[in-house]
């Protein structure tokens, strides 16, 4: 990892308490300092969800804890979180006082686990990485410590397939981005276990993770560790898809490798393609003649300021089906080095039709980003700019004349609650925010 | 009084200070004596909820101070509320005619390589990266569990950096698990601009110090008409206005909780008096202000006249309104100082405030003068308030205690506790605004707010139908405070007053 | 599999005695791991012959990231494989958690092989804090060796640590398995070790008397058995190999008090009174 950042676009191994949250009746409980879960929330919090946020428990780790340790207070933090709040799976994370001082969760949470009580425990430490790499560890341990002690049974059930895509929370359009994937699953023929958010089943569609024939990884990092993990364990195969599909080209390329690699029926997949690229191309043939004659301006050039799956879905969206050339992408979210040269083939495949370089910069700094990317617009004063970024672009945006779409945390210019842009609808949804954007900037 | 001293790099936590507690279930009054008594003692909790960390409060005030960058030494979790704050800064800088910029945050993003080996060497690094990118008049930097835990030694980090530099650079020590009361925070970034930024004063001006968060700018009229000018302090404040704020001629708080540390500070080092009167809320409590401020301006006619005009201004439109609360029950939940207004604003109004559930309470602050005990103010004034929890958010023990007082309203003050009353159905209002509420208009603003919450209920009527509730029936049967023990709180059984 | 961690007071011989022991082991056909916990990175120089090795932590401070087992792991004498944890210099850090951070890495990397008869710990002397207790958490050791000699700071050390191992032994698998005592040449140190060692419910494993050889084959950084095998000392470490092999007493410590262990000092040890000990 590297160094300084200014303007964070991520948070600390611990924010993985936000994907617990995005479980049906998950709760997160902090073993941690008293200001942690304050501080993820503020950046990757939408409300408090069912039991996170403030509600969560925590240990409020005090100078009598680092220096003694808090074995003693959190065992009697967990006891009591069973009695006063009702949840279907308790999770124990660790903050960076009781991974210092090296308290011994897997002892106390163990004594909880042996009288079969639904708790599992992540030994994070804040320090440890990012919560995108956290996120793989805490979907690993929940599948160790819970899944395989309360499965039903280890037959694998045709059709039936795990999906590892956004990460809850840190992907501020989770929810729609989830739901948007779902559909179009199942749409196909399969039954989907989305295990995060509205449309899944909670804790009972986590213990049938080991029926599953096979699992789909979307984005070019986060995952892998976990299908890689459900491969040894259950002999369960994988297919990864890059990055976020958005709109028909990548939705319709997604749906056809998934079809593939499940032997599903060819023809009624095609059929649904093709039907479904019939509305989608219907509304983009109806805006064509704005695309092409708007007098007074629509974005030429994309600069984007994002994670990796976002930035490549995007860039791919916007040139192939928008005519919006992508210029430089800074990469956010901090992916390990042994990721970026496959981010990099796949932007020098952007292109449907011809080679094109896209300039790829790895860097968390994003307050260095945003000065390469100042630096780089001087170039196009004559292009109307569109930037994807985060609220911390705003000033950015308005001082370039540049138009902000927010795929990115933190998220201060929008509300969002099930707003998604992923498959067919999900690209018409991206299309209408961007240009309504554009026009409302506009008397 | 506490003595304060500038020489230590660490300010003293509020609970060695003040004697701050987190725990407490009784009366208002028991609450009252005790503190004067000086033997409050504080309660454990054998279960508890996610608090707030007095980094979070630091940093608060330091970032919006102009013209500096903040760093802070942690993991990047840490730096989670940055983008709360680069909000917060950019509607405020707009609503003060003030140019556009960002809030300049650096985190040196501690990795577990650097919680074994060290890393100074990573903050050295940072000072000089926010040094060449903002060129700011002085740099923070604030500390973390992770940095206090493996000892980093940043004193000397930050002297050989002010020397390099040419500017300072001071350390805010205030690492989450330092202090139970988050309003410490406040403190340690008071101490810090105290210890490496204010100047001994070579003159007085006419101004006054007002510290705050970013609210309104209710006091440039009040102040004018004294013949003086207010200073907000910190956010919006320049470094070259922090440097001379010794100068002043006075200092006021808008909620003791927040600026006693500083409000001393000034006083015991630079002699600059503090209004100690409780701050400006309500009709009562805005002529007692208004009189402290006369005396020590030396313009009690100019306070007398205000007193009157305020009240022939606004005294008749409240007194209709307060037809409308008679009778009804109010329950406050807020920080300590605030909510203690709060409390008797309400009762100014008419409400029967059957409980709170304050955040903190401090028995005393740092002036050593009981005339700043708001509390006891409101008790005197209006009578004890059986129901009085002090309870670090633990929205546990504010749903319990809510369902117990059945109350008609509830007025909070701190992000994340209007979730419980609207849940519950009951009428919730919160302001951002602190100085909202402040002086006779200030009543009027809040009686006019309480009047459209009251009346407009469809949407948390309809809402509390459909809401989640993730309290086990077991637990909202018991008493609030069944989780304290020791002290003062108890085992959630009430104790004798 | 055997896990064992060995603790005992700073500079009492533990990693002199673990690096000769496990040459014993290795004599005898095992297939044995050694892990250095203690920022120095001294636990494998005599069988490494040398101070080569490159510690985990290095490792991980310049590279990034640890992904091959063979950048921080080497064979040495008898096919020992030695891994060193490293950690920072004095004054600076956290060394606990640099062992935390260490072991879990080794983990991950996959160094615990089904193959491996013994796994040994050798953990720095003060047993500070969260991080030194890692090698005898739950799925590591479960067998501990307390190196001490007839010195009263050396039983005092020993006495102290018995007080964390009950912590963990109550709530977990880990167990005394004995002390070993690297003799000083103290009066009556053999009684005393075990009057000792019978004191917390354990016993004296071995008692493995002083000699020159061994810090003669030091200096040629090497084991005694390595060194010259034939000498009495190389016996005495195949012995206490030998010993630990065949150990089946593990017993749950039972720490004493002060005056107990000052009881012990006096009627088995050279002390006739309390006032000229400390002169040790």
């Amino acid at each position: 990892m590297s160094g300084t950042i200014e303007q964070p676009r991520f948070t600390c191994a611990l924010g993985s308490c936000q994907s617990v949250v995005a479980i049906k009746k998950g709760v997160p409980i902090l073993h941690s300092g008293p200001g942690c879960g304050g501080q993820i929330t503020r950046l990757i919090g939408q409300g408090e969800g069912y039991a996170g946020g403030s509600t969560a428990p925590c240990t409020n780790a005090e100078e009598a804890d680092v220096v003694f340790g808090g074995e003693k207070k959190l065992r009697s933090v967990i006891e009591n979180s069973f009695k006063v709040i009702d949840g279907d799976i308790y999770v124990v994370l660790t903050g960076c006082t009781a991974a210092i001082t090296g308290d011994d969760i897997a002892a106390v949470t163990g004594e909880f686990q042996a009288e079969d009580k639904p708790i599992v425990y992540v030994e994070e430490g804040g320090f440890k990485s990012n919560n995108y790499a956290s996120h793989e560890r805490l979907v690993n341990a929940i599948v160790d410590q819970y899944v395989d002690k309360f499965k039903k049974s280890d037959e694998k059930v045709e059709g039936l397939v795990n999906v590892f895509a956004s990460i809850p929370y840190q992907d501020p359009y989770w929810s729609g981005n989830l739901e948007g994937i779902k559909k179009v699953l199942t749409d196909i023929g399969l039954k989907v276990n989305i295990l995060f958010g509205n449309e899944s089943g909670g804790v009972e569609e986590w213990k049938t993770i080991p029926n599953a024939q096979f699992n789909i990884v979307i984005g070019p990092w986060v995952g892998v560790k976990i299908a890689k993990h459900l491969k040894v364990k259950y002999g369960q195969p994988y297919l990864q898809f890059p990055y976020l599909p958005i709109g028909a080209i990548e939705t319709s390329r997604f749906l056809r490798q998934v079809a593939e690699f499940a032997h599903l029926d060819e023809i009624k997949v095609e059929n649904y393609i093709k039907a479904e690229e019939a509305k989608y191309y219907s509304h983009i043939e109806k805006m064509a003649d704005f695309m092409l004659e708007f007098r007074y301006g629509i974005p030429r050039r994309v600069y984007t300021i994002a994670d990796s799956s976002y930035a490549l879905g995007f860039s791919k969206f916007l040139l192939n089906e928008l005519g919006i050339i992508p210029g430089p992408q800074y990469i956010v979210d901090d992916i390990p080095e042994k990721f970026q040269d496959s981010v990099r083939a796949e932007f020098d495949n952007i292109s449907i039709l011809q080679k094109r370089q896209v300039e790829v910069v790895f860097d968390p700094d994003a307050g260095k980003n945003q000065a390469r990317l100042e630096e780089d617009a001087k170039n196009y004063e004559d292009k109307r700019l569109l930037i994807l970024g985060s609220s911390w672009d705003k000033n950015l945006a308005d001082k370039l004349h540049a138009d902000l779409l927010i795929i990115s945390v933190p998220v201060q210019h929008r509300l969002i609650m099930n707003c998604g842009y992923t498959g067919y609808a999900g690209g018409l949804r991206a299309i209408e925010d961007i240009y309504d954007r554009v026009l409302a900037t506009y008397r | 009084m506490s003595v304060i001293n500038i020489e230590e790099p660490n300010v003293v936590i509020r609970e060695k200070r003040l004697g701050t507690i987190n725990a407490f279930t009784g009366s208002a009054s028991e609450i009252v004596q005790r503190s004067e008594e000086g033997n409050l003692k504080d309660a454990k909790r054998k279960f508890s909820q996610c608090l707030g960390c007095n980094a979070q409060q630091a940093f608060c005030q330091l970032s919006m101070i102009k013209d500096v960058a903040v760093i802070n030494h942690a993991p990047i979790g840490c730096a989670g509320e940055f983008s709360d704050f680069n909000f917060t800064y950019r509607v405020e800088q707009e609503k003060r005619d003030l140019p556009e910029d960002i809030g300049r945050y650096f985190s040196t993003n501690i990795q577990e390589k650097d919680t074994v080996f060290g890393a100074t060497k990573k903050l050295e690094e940072t000072i000089h990266v926010a040094y060449e990118r903002v060129k700011p008049k002085a740099i923070f930097v604030t500390t973390s569990c992770a940095s206090g835990i493996i000892g980093e030694d940043i004193e000397s980090v930050v002297e050989k950096a002010s020397k390099e530099l040419g500017i300072p650079v001071v350390t805010c020590s205030c690492e989450g698990f330092r202090s139970k009361v988050w309003t410490t925070g406040f403190d340690a970034a008071y101490h810090t601009v105290l210890r490496g930024i204010v100047k001994p004063p070579t003159k007085k001006t006419n101004k006054i110090n007002v510290v705050n968060f970013w609210g309104s700018h209710v006091f440039d009229e009040i102040f004018e008409k004294f013949g003086y000018e207010a200073q907000y302090i910190m956010p919006f404040a320049s470094i070259e206005e922090l440097e001379h704020c010794s100068e002043a001629a006075a200092t006021i708080h808008i909620c003791p909780s927040l600026s006693t540390y500083m409000g001393a500070g000034l006083s015991q080092l630079y002699g600059v008096p503090e209004i100690t009167a409780p701050p400006a809320y309500g009709i009562d409590g805005t002529d007692g202000w208004l009189r402290a401020l006369g005396k020590v301006l030396g313009k009690e006619d100019v306070a007398e006249q205000l007193i009157k005009e305020g009240h022939e201004k606004y005294v008749p439109e409240i007194d209709k309104l307060k037809e409308k609360f008679k009778g009804k029950r109010a329950y406050v939940t807020a920080g300590a100082a605030h909510g203690q207004a709060l409390i008797h604003l309400l009762r100014e109004l008419g409400f029967d405030v059957v409980g709170a559930s304050v955040f903190h309470h401090d028995p005393i602050y740092d002036s050593g003068d009981r005339n700043m005990d708001v509390l006891a103010h409101a008790v005197s004034t209006y009578g004890d308030v059986k129901d009085y929890r002090v309870c670090n958010k633990q929205s546990c023990e504010l749903v319990n205690a809510l369902i117990r007082n059945k109350p008609d309203f509830i007025m909070a003050r701190h992000g994340g506790m209007t979730l419980w009353g609207a849940k519950l159905g009951i009428p919730t209002l919160l302001i951002g605004d602190e100085q909202f509420g402040i002086g006779y208009k200030g009543a009027l603003n809040y009686a006019r707010r309480i009047d459209e919450t009251l009346d407009s209920i469809e949407f948390i009527k309809n809402f509390s139908k459909h809401a989640s509730n993730p309290y086990t029936e077991w637990w909202l049967t018991q008493e609030p405070g069944y989780f304290q023990g020791g002290g003062s709180g108890g085992c959630g059984c009430r104790q004798g007053a | 599999m055997r896990q064992i961690a060995i603790y005992g007071k700073g500079g009492i011989g533990k990693s002199t005695t673990t690096q000769n022991l496990t040459a014993g082991l290795a004599e005898l056909g095992k297939n044995v791991m050694v892990v250095g916990c203690d920022p120095k990175a001294d636990s494998t120089r005599l069988l490494l012959n040398g101070l080569a090795q490159k510690t985990v932590l290095d490792t991980l401070r310049e590279e990034g990231e640890v992904d091959d087992l063979d950048l921080i792991m080497k064979r040495g004498f008898g096919g020992i494989r030695c891994v060193e944890s490293g950690g920072p210099e004095p004054g600076v850090g956290c060394a606990g958690r640099g062992i935390i951070t260490s072991i879990g890495m080794l983990e991950d990397l996959g160094a615990y092989t089904d193959d491996l008869d013994y796994v040994f710990y050798d953990v720095l002397g003060d047993v500070v804090c969260g991080g030194f207790a890692m090698p005898i958490r739950e799925g590591k050791a479960k067998e501990i060796y307390i190196v001490a000699s007839g010195e009263m700071m050396a039983l005092y050390a020993a006495n102290n640590i018995c007080k964390g191992i009950q912590k963990y032994a109550n709530q977990g698998g880990v167990r005394l398995g004995g002390i070993i005592c690297n003799s000083r040449n103290v009066d009556r140190e053999h009684d005393l070790l075990n009057a000792f060692a019978k004191e917390l419910g354990s016993q004296l494993i071995y008692f493995v008397p002083r000699d020159n050889e061994v810090q003669r084959a030091e200096i040629n950084r090497k084991t005694v058995i390595d060194h010259n095998p034939e000498h009495p000392q190389a016996r005495e470490y195949r012995h206490l190999a030998e010993a630990i092999e065949n150990n089946t007493q593990f017993v749950i410590p039972k720490p004493m008090t002060q005056e107990r262990l000052e009881e012990i000092l006096i009627e088995f040890g050279l002390m006739e009174n309390i006032k000229d000990s400390y002169a040790i």
